[in-house]
């Protein structure tokens, strides 16, 4: 079990999280560019420290201002993967890995059978002797892995392990990298700015934004009730935000929002309030709707996205206030006419609409 | 098509380049011709030539082991460590290279002599060390250790910081991580200074001529040998001058030839897919 409080000033960045990943497990850690995930990696690989907080893994504390305890890296058990793998350029692939055996002074022989074990199960057997400039990005990925796990180490932390990658190779090495992990007995912090990543390792999910970690939870529940607008837009939901006054006994309630009211289900409380709405729930009409949606917006269509490129969904960015973001099939773009520019209504019904703290 | 303004450049810099050259190498063409090649060869036989050669082998490479041993942490130093009078020690270890070497040759001296400031104590234990051998070697070694310095900064400075954190979460200790990963990235800089200080250490004269002397056979190189036999017998002197000049400019051709670089290392490695 990893449990970390960390806080480190860096210039004008200030960086304060907390942190827990159970062992077996995978914490997919994820925020823009500069919210500080690589720093928090770096603090738990002990690359540099914090300023305050502590570290334990599986009860072994790693790092504690209080108690004035700092392991430096190579008294830690982890295993880091850069995100553009670091590779030794002057070793071979089996040099690579062998090379943490060998810091340890392992014997010899020893070295020798984990090394050619490990590189048997990641399938480098055929490139032992390769330096890593001979090797495909795909395949120094696996040798940057076999080279961590090789120590057995109790917390691993990849950084972005995909981005080096061509998008072809990407996908393949997504699935065997999947499969690694989910046999791993240690803890695993898997750092990403995709989402489709974040829910694909991700036991659960850590949201870092600007040095705070803002929701913290499974993948289901960051879809159903994020938090905040970065959460909702990483989650691809639509976000209202607003507060419900008097409760009206209908079941249905009014929340208000800066750009007008969106009727909801009562959840039974009042003041401020967030509405999740799944894109897929909008409907866009070219005149008024007739039925039974209670709420309607108009506005533009701003920009058309085909989700996933070429797929059968095509995700319509629209100008309404709210903005909102309607998922629709190619076969309605068409039947509609839907163009960029094009002034429509887009409606959704209350029923299915929580409103959460 | 070139313009008169073009013209003008081209030939003004030609001119410039040619009278550079002819400064530079006209004085080594000057010694190449001046004595037939089977003269030069039974000249460099002769014991007095044979015993400063041998001298001056010995102390060089005496003086760049020194200078490599003690020169590699201080490297290592400056080129990873961040610390107050940092640019005061940097310019510190350059003074040598641009200090007139007799000046040198005086500071150790009054440093190392009878009654210099740690020659007194030595010399308590009945250690003289001024026109020894030893003394030849400390001035050498004074005089090559910026070359030294210098180069394996600059390499251990090219080791880019990832590899070193990598090794470092590998659980290698900060030794090991100079060892197996510092040290073999930054080889080529540091094959280069070692022998850049070498040779330095090879043609040193005003140190050595001032703080050891110029006894044959003891403390008498090979430029000391080219200075005095350049009274007596110039045939001599133009042997040994010949020799040092093959020898230097090969040492320059070596270090040329080696890749300065990790990053010339990996492209050497890369293949063709």
């Amino acid at each position: 079990m990893l449990v970390a409080s960390l806080a480190k000033r860096l210039g004008g960045f200030s960086l304060g999280a907390e942190l827990e990943v159970a062992p077996g497990s995978t914490l997919a850690l994820v925020g823009e560019s500069g919210a500080g995930k690589t720093t928090v990696l770096r603090l738990l690989a002990g690359l540099s420290q914090p300023d305050a907080g502590r570290i334990t893994l599986n009860g072994e504390p790693w790092f504690d201002s209080a108690g004035a305890i700092a392991l430096p890296p190579w008294r830690r058990q982890v295993g880091y993967l850069a995100q553009d793998y670091a590779l030794f350029p002057h070793l071979s692939v089996f040099d690579n890995v062998a090379f943490g055996l060998r810091a340890q002074g392992l014997h010899r022989r020893t070295t020798r059978s984990r090394v050619d074990g490990v590189l048997m199960r990641f399938d480098l057997g055929a490139l032992a002797d390769r330096k890593p400039a001979q090797l495909s990005g795909g395949q120094q990925q696996r040798v940057a892995l076999a080279r961590a796990l090789v120590l057995e180490p109790s917390l691993l932390l990849l950084d972005e392990p995909l981005s080096a990658l061509d998008l072809q190779t990407r996908r393949s090495v997504r699935a065997k990298l999947r499969r690694t992990l989910a046999v791993l007995p240690c803890a695993t912090v898997y750092v990403t700015h995709n989402p489709v990543e974040a829910i694909a390792f991700g036991d659960r999910i850590s949201v870092l934004e600007a040095g705070r970690i803002t929701q913290n939870g499974v993948p289901d529940e960051l879809l159903r009730h994020p938090r905040s607008p970065y959460v909702a837009e990483f989650m691809g939901v639509n976000l209202i935000q607003g507060s419900i006054g008097a409760p009206e006994g209908s079941g249905l309630v009014r929340v208000r929002t800066p750009f007008g009211s969106v009727v909801a289900v009562d959840p039974g409380e009042v003041g401020e309030v967030l509405v999740a709405l799944n894109p897929r729930e909008i409907t866009l009409h070219l005149t008024p709707p007739a039925g039974s949606a209670q709420n309607v917006f108009f506005g533009r269509i701003a920009e058309l996205v085909p989700e996933p490129p070429f797929g059968e969904r095509v995700r319509v960015v629209l100008t309404t206030s709210p903005p909102l973001v309607a998922e629709v099939t190619r076969h309605a773009v068409e039947a509609l006419g839907l163009c960029e520019g094009l002034e429509v209504h887009a409606a959704f019904k209350a029923t299915g609409l929580v409103p959460y703290r | 098509m070139l313009s008169w303004r073009g013209l003008q450049w081209r030939l003004l810099t030609g001119v410039a380049a040619a009278l550079f050259f002819a400064l530079l190498v006209l004085p080594i063409v000057a010694l190449l011709v001046r004595v037939p090649l089977g003269t030069l060869v039974a000249r460099l036989g002769e014991p007095l030539v044979l015993q400063a050669l041998r001298l001056s082998l010995e102390t060089s490479l005496a003086a760049a082991a020194i200078v490599v041993s003690l020169g590699t942490p201080v490297a290592w130093l400056l080129a990873t460590r961040e610390f107050r009078g940092k640019r005061v020690l940097e310019a510190l270890v350059d003074l040598p290279m641009v200090l007139p070497p007799t000046v040198a040759g005086v500071g150790l001296l009054l440093a190392f002599g009878r009654t210099g400031l740690a020659g007194r104590g030595l010399s308590a234990f009945g250690i003289t060390i001024p026109f020894t051998t030893t003394a030849v070697v400390l001035a050498e070694a004074f005089i090559a250790a910026p070359f030294f310095v210098g180069a394996a900064a600059a390499g251990f400075r090219e080791v880019e910081r990832r590899y070193l954190d990598a090794a470092a979460t590998l659980r290698a200790s900060p030794a090991t991580v100079f060892f197996r990963v510092m040290l073999p990235l930054a080889l080529p800089s540091v094959l280069a200074g070692a022998t850049m200080s070498w040779a330095r250490a090879l043609g040193e004269f005003g140190a050595t001529i001032t703080f050891a002397g110029n006894l044959p056979g003891v403390t008498q190189t090979m430029p000391l040998a080219v200075y005095v036999a350049l009274q007596t017998d110039v045939e001599a002197a133009i042997a040994l001058s010949v020799l040092l000049v093959v020898l230097s400019f090969t040492v320059l051709l070596v270090v040329r030839a080696l890749p300065l670089a990790p990053a010339t290392l990996l492209r050497a490695g890369r293949e063709p897919r």
